[in-house]
């Protein structure tokens, strides 16, 4: 049996059974041929590595799968940040890295991976720098952060409104 | 929305060019641009920021806020041409973005504040208020997500 992925060639060979006392087991070991373990190889590197901070300590990294899959599928895809070494992985992009470190300027690299090892690094990706006061604009609240406890006081006193100019 | 007049008013127009120019120096300050794609990778963050908190807040600041503020006899002074009712408004905008935001970013609001209000008293309306400020925060949305 040849197992391309896990690199295993389990070999059985039957001595000649009752009566075969010759002391040798007899069989026969048959090249399995193409695809051999030498045609597959670690998968090429992801490359456009983008970077988009989507809140509190946290961003998403999207890339283009690599023209090469190394002759074996690629099972999974890791991203790697600049500094702190914070991985996160997935099995296409984009893939959310959470847990860095507000104020802290990263850059992010993604290597690919399949049956037959990982891929180098790619380049890496232009430089982000997290906020913690990461929001959107000129209004309340954080992306992605805790729920915001005021909205609903907003939702009561928009209505509030609301009803006031229906009555005036 | 009177629409017709608030498009032919200069200041308004001024207003809307002012955001292109602020979000040009938050580049040369290192703000980093983010790649456009925050809307479809984020659609419920970018629809919360872009239209639920701008319509929200219009009609509660410009809205229940300033329009209080101007029954009073204080808040119908003007400084400037702006309202006291407004900078009073403006105040408790920016102070409620305490609650999220950093001191600097906080202050930072109550400019944009002070145009959203002019605007509020100059059309006796909030709509304009709340197309500017949907106008404000989708840009800077689209640029500059989480920063």
């Amino acid at each position: 049996v040849v197992d391309l992925e896990a690199k295993v060639i389990r070999i059985t060979l039957t001595d000649g059974g009752a009566g075969d006392s010759d002391g040798v087991i007899n069989g026969t070991i048959v090249d399995p041929g193409a695809p051999g373990f030498d045609d597959v190889a670690p998968p090429g590197a992801p490359t456009g590595v983008a970077v988009t901070v989507i809140g509190n300590e946290q961003v998403t990294v999207k890339f283009t799968a690599p023209a090469s899959d190394g002759g074996s599928p690629i099972t999974g895809y890791t991203v790697t940040s600049s500094p702190g070494g914070l991985t996160a992985t997935g099995t296409a992009s984009p893939i959310v890295v959470t847990g860095l470190a507000n104020g802290t300027a990263y850059t992010f690299t993604v290597t690919a991976t399949n049956s037959a090892g990982t891929s180098v690094p790619s380049t890496a990706s232009t430089s982000v720098t997290l906020s913690a006061a990461g929001g959107g604009g000129c209004s309340m609240g954080l992306n992605n952060g805790p729920a915001d406890p005021t909205l609903p006081l907003l939702v009561v006193a928009a209505l509030a409104y609301l009803v006031r100019r229906r009555r005036a | 929305l009177n629409f017709p007049q608030v498009w032919k008013d200069l200041q308004y127009g001024a207003a809307i060019a002012a955001a292109p120019f602020f979000w040009g120096i938050l580049l040369l300050i290192g703000y980093a641009p983010a790649g456009l794609s925050f809307p479809l990778d984020e659609p419920q963050a970018f629809l919360r920021f872009t239209l639920i908190y701008p319509v929200l807040e219009e009609l509660v600041f410009r809205g229940l806020i300033q329009e209080n503020f101007l029954r009073a006899s204080w808040g119908k002074r003007q400084i400037a041409k702006v309202s006291v009712a407004n900078v009073a408004t403006s105040v408790l905008f920016a102070t409620s973005h305490l609650l999220f935001h950093s001191p600097l970013r906080a202050a930072g609001v109550f400019f944009p504040s002070l145009i959203f209000g002019y605007f509020r008293d100059r059309y006796g309306r909030i709509v304009p208020s709340i197309c500017l400020h949907v106008f404000y925060n989708s840009g800077y949305m689209l640029f500059f997500p989480g920063q």
